[in-house]
C-alpha cells in the first residue's frame, strides 16, 4: 500500500521540485522543509493541481497522472485542506458545509456527525467572514471531512492561524489525524504540530528529498543541513508518566529515567514523543546534583562529528534511541571526550517542546 | 394624447419591453461561459475574440445593421438558415431584431461579467476541484452564484442597453407595428411627423425605463457585501 | 506665428462662405435627378447649388430650429407651406416636380396582382409622401386590407429602395426616377397609373436668410422648361 509520486516540476530552470518518493499510503505522513523547500508544490501536485505532464502519481497501483494520463483533481478520491482554508464567501457556513456532492467513492462523515465533532452548531447560520481565523479553519477542516476520500491532504492547516488559534486547534487536529483511520499527508514547517501523530516522515529542501523514515530516524544529523533552522536535534521516544498539578510538570518515563516537561501530557496517550533541539543538550561527565537543570539522561556518546566554526555535533545512544547535542570544540576537547564514553545529557525542561499547549479559552 | 396615438405607444412600449427581455435572457444564457474563457483564457485567441466582441460598442449601428440586413436577406446566409430551420423570413421580424440586439447588446453584457470573473481567486476554484466539482459544475454552483451581483448589473444593462437601440432597428426593422416597431423608432415616426406632443410622451417614457433600469443596476453593485 | 495661421484660416473660410455658395435641402428620393440639375446650374453660373439630402420630416424639422439651408426641396407640399406660414419662407411655395409611383420587383414581371403572399416594402406613410401615395393606390385597387400584413416600412423612400435592392423583400413601391437611374430592367417595373393615386407634388420654397436673390435664381432655374423636359426623362412628371 503506498502512494508514489516522482517527476520534476521546473520553473525558469530552477527545480521546484524534484523527487522520487514512495509514501505508504496508512498512517500519518509528515512531509517538513522550510518555506520554499517544495513542500506545498509536492502536495499540490497529489491533489493534481499541478505538475501535469510533467509528474507522475499513483495511489495503491491506481495511477493518478502520468506521462500520458491524468485524472482531474475533481475525480481523485482524496480531500485536501489548504492553508487559508478556503471557504466560499458567499455561503453560510451550513450551506458550504453541504458544498461537497459527489459520486466518488470514499470514506467521508455525515454533516451532522462533523458538526458534532467540530462543535459547530452556534456557527451554522454565519458566513465566513464574521468568522474568526480559528473558526474559519475548523470549518475548512469539517468540510473537507464531507468529501469522499481515500487520502487526506493538508497543506499547513495551521499557519495562518495566530497563536491562540493555533494552540487550540492544533491538539483538536492532532486527535482527528489519528482517530480517523484515513492516509493523511500532512505538510508543515512546524514540526510540534505533527511530532505526536507522524508515522513517517520526508524532509523537503530546495525541492529535493533530504531524508526519510521514521521521526526518530530523521531527525538526526539534518539541522545543519537544511537551508533554515529546522533544528531537529532529536525525537525521543517516551512514556507519560504523571502529571504535577502543582509544578505544572509532567514526569515521562525514557527506558527506566524520568524526565520533566513542562504541562499536562496525560491526555495525549501513553506513547509521547519529545523534540529535544541539539543546542539544548550540554554534556557532563557525572551526574550533576546542585543544579537547575531537572533532567539528566545517561548516554553513550556513538559519534563525534566533524568540527564546524567551533562547533561540533555528538551523536548519543539513550536506551536505544539516539540524541544529538552541539557542544564547543572546546568543551569537547577539555572533557576529552570520545565514542563509547558514557556521559550525561542534560536537558532543560525549559527547552522541551512536545506540542503546542492548549489554552483553556475555548470560545467554539 | 389621442386613443391611437395612445394605443401606437403602449404597443410600441410592449415590443421594445419584450425585445429587451428576450435579448436579456439569451444574453444571459450565452454570456457567462464566454465571459468566463475571456476571463481566464490564455489562448491566444482571446485577444481576437476579445476584441470582436467588443466591435459592436465602437461601430456605428448603421454598419452593424447594414450587413444584419444583407445577412438576413432571403439569399444572406442568416437568411436562408432561418429559412431553411423555421420556412418564414428573418428580415423585417421580431426574430431578426433579436438577433441584431443579441449582437448589439453583448459587449455590454460579457464585459462586466469578465471584469468580474477575473477577481475569482484561484484558491477558491481548486477548493471547488477538490471537493469533487468538475470544471463544468464548478461553474455553475460556485462561479455563478458567487458573481451573482455582476450577473444582475450586466442583465441590466444589456436590458436598457437594448430598450435604447435605434440604429439597427432603422436599419432593419421594417417599421412593422406590433412586430418591429419599438419606442424608439415610435418616436423618431412622432418627431418626423411633426407629432412634437406625442414625442414628449415617448422620449420621457423611454427616458423614465433607462434611468430606473441604470439607478437598479448601481445600486446593486456598489451595495456592501 | 500662430495668430498668423489662424487668422489666414478664419479668413479663408469667411471667403469661403461668403464666394456664392447655396446650401439647399433636398428631400431624398429627388438625389440622382439634383445631382444632373447641380451639374447643369453651375456649368451656366459658375454657383454650385450643395445639398444636404434628408427626409422631408427631418429636413424640416432643422429649418425650424434653424438649420441654415436657402432652399428647400420637399417630397410633398405640405412641409414647405408650413415653413410658409411659420414666417420662415422668403417665397412663394411652388411645385418642381410631380413624384411618379412604381413598383419594383426585381427579377420578374411587375404588377400588384401578384402581390399577394409576399412581403412589400413601402415608405413610412406617415413621413413620406411616396408611402402615402403607396398605400393609397394599394387601398384603390381593393389590395390593401388583405396585403397590409405583409407590409415592411421604410424610414424613407431611399431606405425602401435600399430594403427591395439588398433582397430583404420581394417588392416595394418606391419613386419611378430611382428605377430609371439605375438601369433596371422595363418588366420588373409597375408604373402606377395617376388615378391610382393623389399626386406627388414635390414643393419648392426659398428660405429667409442672406443669400435670397441668389437662391431665387436657382428656384427659377429650377421650375424653367429645359429642366423640366429634363426631369420629365429622369422619371418625373411635370407639375
Amino acid at each position: 500500500m503506498s502512494l508514489l509520486i516522482s517527476g520534476q516540476l521546473a520553473r525558469r530552470s530552477e527545480f521546484r521540485l524534484d523527487v522520487d518518493l514512495d509514501i505508504p499510503s496508512s498512517g500519518v505522513t509528515a512531509i517538513v522543509g522550510s518555506s520554499g523547500s517544495g513542500k506545498s508544490t509536492l502536495l499540490r501536485c497529489i491533489a493534481g493541481l499541478e505538475g501535469r505532464g510533467s509528474m507522475s502519481v499513483a495511489l495503491d497501483g491506481e495511477i493518478w497522472q502520468d506521462a500520458s494520463s491524468f485524472v482531474p483533481a475533481h475525480s481523485r478520491a482524496l480531500s485536501l485542506v489548504l492553508q487559508e482554508g478556503a471557504l466560499f464567501p458567499h455561503l453560510s457556513v451550513h450551506k458550504n458545509l453541504l458544498y461537497p456532492r459527489t459520486r466518488r467513492r470514499g470514506f467521508c462523515l455525515t454533516p451532522e456527525q462533523v458538526v458534532a465533532r467540530f462543535g459547530l452548531t452556534p456557527l451554522l447560520q454565519h458566513k465566513p467572514s464574521e468568522l474568526s481565523g480559528g473558526q474559519r479553519q475548523r470549518v475548512a477542516l469539517a468540510r473537507a471531512l464531507l468529501a469522499p476520500a481515500r487520502l487526506w491532504l493538508l497543506d499547513e492547516p495551521l499557519s495562518a492561524l495566530d497563536g491562540p488559534a493555533r494552540r487550540a486547534l492544533a491538539p483538536e487536529l492532532a486527535l482527528l489525524c489519528r482517530d480517523l483511520g484515513l492516509p493523511i499527508i500532512y505538510v508543515t514547517h512546524t514540526l510540534s504540530e505533527v511530532l505526536q501523530i507522524a508515522d513517517h516522515m520526508v524532509v523537503l529542501d530546495k525541492g529535493s528529498v533530504l531524508s526519510q523514515g521514521s521521526p526518530a530516524e530523521v531527525s538526526i544529523g539534518l539541522s545543519h543541513a537544511l537551508s533554515e533552522d529546522i533544528d531537529l536535534g532529536g525525537i525521543l521516544g517516551c512514556r507519560f508518566h504523571a502529571f504535577d498539578p502543582l509544578h505544572n510538570l509532567s514526569e515521562v518515563r525514557v527506558g527506566t529515567t524520568a524526565m520533566w516537561i513542562r504541562g499536562d501530557l496525560s491526555s495525549l496517550g501513553v506513547n509521547l514523543r519529545v523534540q529535544i533541539p541539539a543546542d539544548a543538550i550540554s554534556l557532563s561527565l557525572h551526574r550533576q546534583e546542585q543544579i537547575s537543570v531537572l533532567n539528566q539522561l545517561p548516554c553513550t556518546i556513538s559519534k563525534i562529528g566533524q568540527p564546524d566554526s567551533g562547533s561540533v555535533l555528538v551523536n548519543l545512544d539513550c536506551e536505544g534511541q539516539t540524541l544529538q547535542a552541539r557542544i564547543t570544540v572546546l568543551s569537547q576537547e577539555r572533557l576529552a571526550l570520545a565514542t563509547g564514553q558514557r556521559v550525561y545529557a542534560l536537558i532543560k525542561t525549559i527547552a522541551l517542546t512536545t506540542r503546542e499547549t492548549r489554552d483553556d479559552v475555548t470560545a467554539q | 394624447m389621442s386613443t391611437a396615438e395612445l394605443n401606437d405607444l403602449l404597443q410600441s412600449l410592449g415590443v421594445s419591453l419584450a425585445l429587451a427581455l428576450v435579448t436579456t435572457v439569451i444574453l444571459l444564457l450565452l454570456t457567462p461561459p464566454l465571459a468566463w474563457w475571456l476571463a481566464r483564457s490564455s489562448s491566444r485567441l482571446r485577444a481576437p475574440v476579445e476584441a470582436l466582441v467588443a466591435l459592436p460598442m465602437v461601430l456605428p449601428p448603421t454598419v452593424l445593421g447594414f450587413y444584419l440586413l444583407l445577412a438576413m436577406a432571403g439569399e444572406g446566409f442568416l437568411g436562408e438558415a432561418w429559412h431553411g430551420l423555421t420556412a418564414k423570413p428573418l428580415a423585417f421580424t421580431f426574430s431578426g431584431l433579436v438577433i441584431g440586439s443579441v449582437i448589439y447588446s453583448l459587449p455590454f453584457v460579457s464585459q462586466p461579467l469578465a471584469a468580474s470573473f477575473r477577481t475569482t481567486s484561484d484558491t477558491l476554484l481548486e477548493a471547488a476541484a477538490v471537493l469533487g466539482d468538475s470544471p463544468v459544475r464548478r461553474f455553475l454552483r460556485l462561479v455563478l452564484p458567487l458573481h451573482r451581483r455582476a450577473l444582475v448589473a450586466a442583465g441590466v444593462l444589456g436590458f436598457a442597453h437594448t430598450l435604447g437601440e435605434f440604429g439597427i432597428v432603422l436599419m432593419i426593422g421594417g417599421n412593422i407595428p406590433g412586430e418591429t416597431r419599438v419606442l424608439s423608432i415610435l418616436l423618431f415616426d412622432q418627431v418626423e411627423s411633426l407629432n412634437y406632443a406625442a414625442a414628449h410622451i415617448t422620449a420621457l417614457l423611454l427616458l423614465g425605463f433607462s434611468l430606473l433600469a441604470l439607478t437598479v443596476t448601481y445600486s446593486t453593485l456598489s451595495r456592501r457585501p | 506665428m500662430i495668430a498668423r495661421t489662424l487668422l489666414l484660416a478664419w479668413s479663408l473660410t469667411s471667403t469661403w462662405a461668403a464666394a456664392e455658395e447655396l446650401r439647399v435641402a433636398v428631400a431624398a428620393n429627388f438625389r440622382d435627378a439634383y445631382v444632373e440639375v447641380q451639374d447643369l446650374y453651375q456649368q451656366q453660373t459658375g454657383v454650385r447649388p450643395d445639398a444636404v439630402f434628408g427626409s422631408s420630416g427631418m429636413l424640416y424639422a432643422q429649418i425650424t430650429q434653424g438649420a441654415p439651408f436657402h432652399l428647400f426641396l420637399s417630397a410633398d407640399r405640405e412641409r414647405p407651406l408650413q415653413l410658409d406660414a411659420a414666417g420662415l419662407a422668403a417665397s412663394r411655395v411652388a411645385t418642381y416636380a410631380r413624384g411618379r409611383l412604381a413598383l419594383w420587383m426585381p427579377n420578374r414581371t411587375a404588377s400588384p396582382d401578384v402581390l399577394p403572399g409576399k412581403r412589400f416594402a413601402l415608405a413610412n406613410p406617415r413621413l413620406a409622401p411616396y408611402g402615402t401615395a403607396a398605400r393609397t393606390c394599394l387601398e384603390r385597387l381593393g389590395l390593401w386590407q388583405a396585403n397590409q400584413g405583409n407590409a415592411v416600412y421604410g424610414n424613407n423612400v431611399s431606405q425602401t429602395f435600399h430594403f427591395v435592392a439588398s433582397g430583404a423583400v420581394d417588392a416595394g413601391f418606391v419613386a419611378y426616377a430611382q428605377l430609371l437611374g439605375r438601369n433596371v430592367p422595363a418588366r420588373e417595373i409597375w408604373l402606377a397609373p395617376d388615378t391610382c393615386y393623389e399626386p406627388i407634388e414635390q414643393g419648392i420654397v426659398v428660405l429667409k436668410s442672406n443669400t435670397e436673390p441668389e437662391a431665387a435664381r436657382f428656384m427659377t432655374f429650377l421650375l424653367n422648361d429645359e429642366v423640366r423636359e429634363r426631369l420629365e426623362e429622369l422619371g418625373y412628371a411635370r407639375p
